[in-house]
């Protein structure tokens, strides 16, 4: 039985599905990105390094603040570069809005419809949630679609005390908006099916790693970039499988780090390690409470609006972090007066189509009972659950 | 007399699709405004159906696919008023970079393989592919504008962006030292604003993402900024939204 759907709705960019049921264990399932050829490395080489983070967060507009300050890692990694601790709690609080942001856009608008039909007050009160991150990352960043004052060394403009207040005072009537959510979505009639795979995440000693945080010894020596004909993904192989990341591999990894009313929230639905892919839906939710927390506690901490100055020369750099969907990687190396030589980005779902194609596989002969419109719902529901970013993926 | 609701399509070609998050960031606003349009066409957000023919559609992202062309000319063909959203569909956006260089080498640079296999054009305006009616630009455009837009379209008069450069709501709406007084790149006379200066607020200087001010003295003002950067310098800046040679 031969499956395609077209022009996958409710997702971050264009691609579609051919899946095949072959028998009553094994399937076949490839997604078809959709987007063309934006060559954001190749139109990098020979740029100046300060355009590195305006022009990488254009390739994603649900995902451009982690894309900016990824990159800004990576050239202050690149110049030796230490940004002093005010920097810091800043740009966490940023990377914070940013997964709350994107969690709740794709929780409210893409996945939940594939459950319920959600209450008009339960929708405006996520509306509401949301909209407090959005404020918050605008009043830190300056724009939440392509950010504007982080920059390498700090920010171009802090943010007055006043406006840290703001965000500190909202904090608890947004924390409890943000567990009803999670409630909610702890309730939701998750198909019941697993899938072991590898999960990969930034880890850290005694935190939920997010800004900073290292990767599995010799993991770029483990990982490939594969490049197929008349396929614009270079998907990635972790020791020639394919590997999870996001949500789910955050939690199921540093779950122990979370913060009490997200931890609270996840081991009333589920102890580690959650193996159902669907279930990265829930664990986006568990991060929204967690990244509530952790914004309103580093919105406490004092902190002086020093910028680090910094000599541009010739270096290679590199920049960590999670972005909603998973691991992001950018690489630079710059010349002595700034100028982009090479660079290298990885995204979060350039490395995780493959296991997305790999689950599918499996998940698609559970589907042979069921009617046409039933399977594809299943098929859709499935996809959405990975949030895929093919924007960011086709990069 | 029951009124007819207008038909809205609101379709992507490639883009990051920044511009329809800058609308779905609306939150409250955008709902109450899909409360008085029928929105028949929206893949970001609901379903796809049946193709129809529509009132009022918007084009976002550039044409970089032979599957994005064909799009684009069958939704010219579908709707009565094409607005282009944003500054991909304006101008290209950052894709357009390759028009600058050598497109082949850039090509050849992220898919070392597979670079001859690709669909991997001169980028190109949408206005030079279809007729448009209007535009929204910016990069992202402003939530804000896309809803006065509606006001005024709703009520059947014409939308038009007032002709002001940066400076003028720099001024407005910041108590800001000047980035260009400082020595800062910055475009802000020769550029449309309606963005309420946005980056010069936050300490970026105006890298035109709204294109050129009808009428602006561009001549003088780039000779002017020739006194603070390289002619290079100032070419990399006005290559980002594809204002160079343009």
């Amino acid at each position: 039985m031969k499956i395609r759907i077209d022009n996958l709705a409710k997702m971050e960019g264009h691609a579609s599905f051919e899946g095949a049921i072959l028998n009553e264990n094994v399937g076949r399932a490839k997604m078809i990105t959709e987007e063309g050829a934006k060559l954001i490395e190749g139109i990098l080489i020979g740029r100046p390094y300060w355009q590195a983070p305006i022009i990488t967060s254009r390739i994603c507009g649900i995902c451009p603040i982690v894309h900016f300050l990824c990159a800004i890692k990576a050239l202050e990694n690149a110049f030796k570069v230490k940004p002093k601790a005010g920097a810091i709690i800043l740009r966490k609080i940023l990377e914070a809005t940013q997964i709350i942001h994107s969690h709740t856009l794709h929780l409210l608008f893409f996945s939940l419809p594939d459950f319920l039909k959600p209450a008009d007050d339960f929708r405006k009160s996520i509306l509401e949630l949301r909209d407090w991150s959005l404020k918050t990352a605008r009043a830190i960043g300056g724009r939440v679609i392509h950010p504007l004052t982080p920059e390498v060394g700090g920010f171009k403009k802090w943010p007055t005390e006043t406006l840290m207040k703001m965000i500190v005072n909202n904090g608890t009537d947004v924390l409890r908006k943000a567990i009803k959510l999670g409630e909610l979505f702890k309730r939701l009639k998750y198909p019941n099916w697993q899938r072991a795979t590898e999960f990969i995440a930034l880890r850290q000693a005694g935190e939920y790693a997010f800004y900073d945080g290292n990767l599995p010894k010799d993991f770029f020596k483990k990982i490939k970039e594969i490049e197929e004909p008349g396929e614009l993904v270079k998907r990635v192989r972790y020791n020639k499988k394919s590997y999870m990341v996001g949500a789910i591999a955050r939690v199921n990894l540093n779950w122990r780090y979370l913060n009490p009313c997200a931890k609270k929230l996840l081991l009333s639905f589920h102890k580690p390690p959650l193996l159902n892919p669907f279930y990265n839906i829930f664990c986006q939710a568990v991060e929204v409470v967690h990244f509530v927390e952790e914004i309103t506690k580093l919105a406490k901490r004092k902190f002086k609006p020093i910028n680090v100055s910094f000599e541009v020369k010739a270096g290679k750099g590199i920049g960590l972090i999670e972005a909603p969907r998973g691991t992001l990687y950018h690489y630079y190396e710059l010349s002595p007066d700034g100028t982009i030589l090479n660079c290298n980005i990885i995204t979060p779902t350039a490395q995780f189509l493959n296991n997305l194609e790999d689950d599918l596989a499996i998940y698609l002969p559970k589907t042979l009972k069921l009617n046409s419109e039933q399977r594809q719902n299943k098929i859709k529901a499935l996809i959405r659950a990975y949030d895929p970013c093919i924007s960011c993926a086709t990069h | 007399m029951a009124k007819n609701k207008i038909k809205v399509a609101i379709v992507s070609l490639t883009s990051c699709e920044g511009c329809q998050f800058a609308i779905l960031d609306l939150g409250k606003k955008f709902l109450e405004l899909a409360k008085k349009i029928k929105i028949s066409k929206f893949r970001l957000v609901e379903e796809e159906k049946k193709e129809e023919y529509y009132d009022l559609a918007f084009i976002e992202g550039s044409p970089l696919l032979k599957k994005n062309y064909r799009q684009l000319k069958d939704l010219r063909q579908r709707t009565k008023f094409l607005v282009v959203l944003g500054n991909c569909a304006q101008t290209g956006g950052v894709y357009a970079m390759r028009n600058y260089g050598h497109k082949e080498k850039i090509a050849r640079y992220v898919y070392p393989q597979t670079f001859k296999l690709l669909f991997n054009p001169i980028v190109e305006e949408v206005s030079k592919v279809v007729n448009i009616d209007a535009v929204l630009p910016g990069c992202p455009i402003i939530g804000e504008e896309f809803l006065k837009f509606f006001e005024y379209f709703l009520d059947k008069r014409k939308f038009k962006i007032p002709e002001r450069p940066v400076c003028y709501e720099c001024q407005l709406f910041e108590r800001v030292d000047c980035l260009l007084q400082k020595g800062l790149p910055c475009l802000g006379p020769v550029i449309l604003s309606g963005c309420a200066a946005v980056c010069p607020a936050a300490g970026m200087p105006c890298q035109g993402c709204r294109g050129w001010l009808k009428d602006a003295n561009r001549p003088n003002m780039l000779a002017a900024l020739k006194n603070k950067i390289s002619p290079q310098e100032l070419n990399k800046i006005l290559e980002i939204f594809h204002l160079r040679n343009t």
